[in-house]
């Protein structure tokens, strides 16, 4: 059965996606780049710049990835470029056509992990894909990178700006749902949000998601941290798009229960 | 590698870089100095600590139990009876870098954790903890929040000259720590671009390190006689823009202290007894 956006895209992420491809500037920029053919040139810099993975030099994760279409839909499976870069982990580019760019060293370490965890790895942008999360993505580079070509004032473009900051902070809330969704294993989908981020010995002794689990003490601490809460997040607003950890965390186990509940037929 | 020793009444006197206690007074002590820090307040220092929690991860014993067993064994060494937290996040910097909110923190990247041998994190941990020591903390805080402001380059450049004296202390801590001019070298090194892996090949005893040191500082100081305008004008920009003295001067300020002050200190403790 087929894994629908529905299911996990977060309704905030639902309302600003819809917001943002419809806003009037963000039409323009779509007319503006397919009058200036940037789409082909955008996939031919990628193709002839990147390394295009495929079943010979990636087996893994290319059958992962098929997996990973098949449970929501996907019908073409998008390509997989890797990234030489040591910060970064995955994500999603393309205009028309989305494809994937993933770190040599974070494809590294997923091989190292259990196949299900590169599975839902690979389902959150998959599932990003099926919610429309790519064109939010370009629009989001082309803002930052090509500003100053395009035909519209710079006021203009900084409202849009705001808009496409507040949806990528909430984004990857709907990619950790529908990584769940596809592994159906919160440990391991916890350990999907984390992987990367510390050495793999040290995220075993964390052991995610049990009783035990190292990472619960600071997700406590920061969501009980109500003092300075609006000042914080309102200095986040302005200096980050990314949403903070704990939070991801503690909604992806509330998104597991209520799974769970679900299951169970309560 | 012999037994540590542990310098049990270790004073910040005894190995505070000359050059920072004559600035101590014109700039640490300047009323813009002192403003600036009452500026950035402890509202954002909380701020600060509240985005770390965020993005970073905490680690505890029980979950990076070698980086804590070094982590104790450094603040024993360096007689600082209050272990910081610590929070490891991603990236490929290679400073442990203490910070300060309601209680001092440690941050670094998980490449430090991967790369590092045990010596080397020694020397990190007691770069970081002669920093707390020293009482850099707060100042390094505040010059984060300086950024560029034409109306306070002059002040700003005193500042970060106060600032590279600082970072000679803290190196001086992190030899003590580690107590190894090998492992010292090694983090010196990389901060020069040699990566860890190929350090360790090139030397493996204080000795062999002390001659490399020694030949890549001549070196240098070659090529440093052959361009000296370069040199002096490259120098000049360094101490004007960046809150770091230049990596070379770094590593050779360290090795001279290691040739003259280092070994008799340690032997004063030595002689007071107590190894880890």
């Amino acid at each position: 059965m087929i894994i629908m956006p529905e299911q996990y895209q977060l309704e905030e992420d639902s309302r600003l996606i819809e917001k943002i491809v419809n806003h009037e500037v963000a039409v323009k920029i779509f007319d503006w780049i397919k009058s200036e053919h940037l789409d082909e040139i955008y996939n031919t810099v990628y193709d002839s710049s990147f390394l295009r993975l495929n079943d010979t030099v990636a087996p893994a994760l290319m059958q992962q990835l098929r997996r990973a279409c098949e449970l929501f839909g996907l019908e073409e499976v998008p390509p997989v470029y890797v990234l030489r870069d040591f910060d970064d982990t995955i994500s999603i580019g393309g205009i028309s056509t989305p494809f994937l760019i993933i770190a040599d060293r974070y494809l590294e370490m997923l091989e190292r992990e259990r196949p299900e965890l590169l599975l839902g790895v690979l389902a959150a942008q998959v599932g990003a894909i099926q919610a429309g999360h790519h064109r939010g993505l370009i629009l989001s580079w082309l803002l930052s990178s090509v500003a100053s070509q395009l035909p519209i004032p710079g006021f203009i473009l900084g409202a849009l700006d705001g808009l496409i900051n507040d949806w990528k902070r909430c984004r990857l809330f709907t990619c950790d749902r529908a990584m769940y969704l596809a592994v159906r294993d919160y440990p391991l989908a916890l350990r999907g949000i984390l992987a990367g981020t510390v050495p793999t010995d040290i995220l075993d002794n964390m052991a995610l998601g049990t009783k035990k689990d190292a990472y619960q003490a600071q997700v406590r601490t920061f969501m009980e941290n109500g003092a300075l809460d609006g000042l914080i997040n309102m200095a986040n607003s302005f200096l980050s798009d990314t949403s903070w950890l704990p939070p991801r965390c503690h909604a992806l186990e509330e998104f597991a229960n209520s799974q769970r509940r679900v299951s169970n037929g309560c | 590698m012999e037994k540590r020793i542990i310098l049990k009444g270790l004073r910040v006197e005894e190995f505070i870089h000359p050059r920072e206690v004559q600035l101590q007074d014109s700039v640490i002590n300047s009323p813009t100095v002192r403003k600036l820090i009452e500026s950035v307040g402890d509202v954002n220092l909380r701020i600060n600590k509240t985005r770390i929690q965020g993005t970073y991860i905490q680690l505890y014993p029980h979950t990076a139990p070698r980086v804590f067993a070094i982590l104790k064994d450094v603040c024993r060494i360096l007689d600082h009876s209050d272990i910081p937290e610590l929070y490891v996040w991603k990236s490929m910097n290679n400073s442990i870098m203490p910070c300060t909110a309601e209680k001092d923190y440690l941050i670094l990247s998980d490449y430090v954790l991967e790369q590092y041998d045990d010596g080397m994190l020694y020397y990190g941990f007691g770069n970081a903890i002669a920093m707390i020591r020293a009482g850099h903390v707060k100042l390094t805080t505040a010059a984060a929040y300086m950024g560029c402001n034409i109306w306070t380059v002059l002040p700003q450049m005193k500042f970060k000259e106060y600032l590279h004296a600082a970072d000679a202390t803290s190196d001086r801590g992190g030899l003590l720590a580690c107590q190894s001019l090998a492992a010292a070298a090694r983090c010196h090194f990389l901060e020069l671009g040699m990566p860890p892996a190929v350090s360790r090949t090139m030397f493996a005893t204080d000795e062999e390190a002390a001659d490399y040191i020694e030949r890549y500082l001549f070196s240098v100081a070659e090529e440093n006689d052959r361009q000296r305008l370069t040199t002096r004008l490259g120098e000049m920009w360094q101490s004007a823009v960046y809150f770091e003295a230049a990596a070379n001067l770094m590593l050779a300020d360290m090795y001279v202290w290691y040739r003259k002050e280092y070994k008799p200190l340690l032997e004063k403790y030595r002689r007071e007894g107590g190894y880890l």
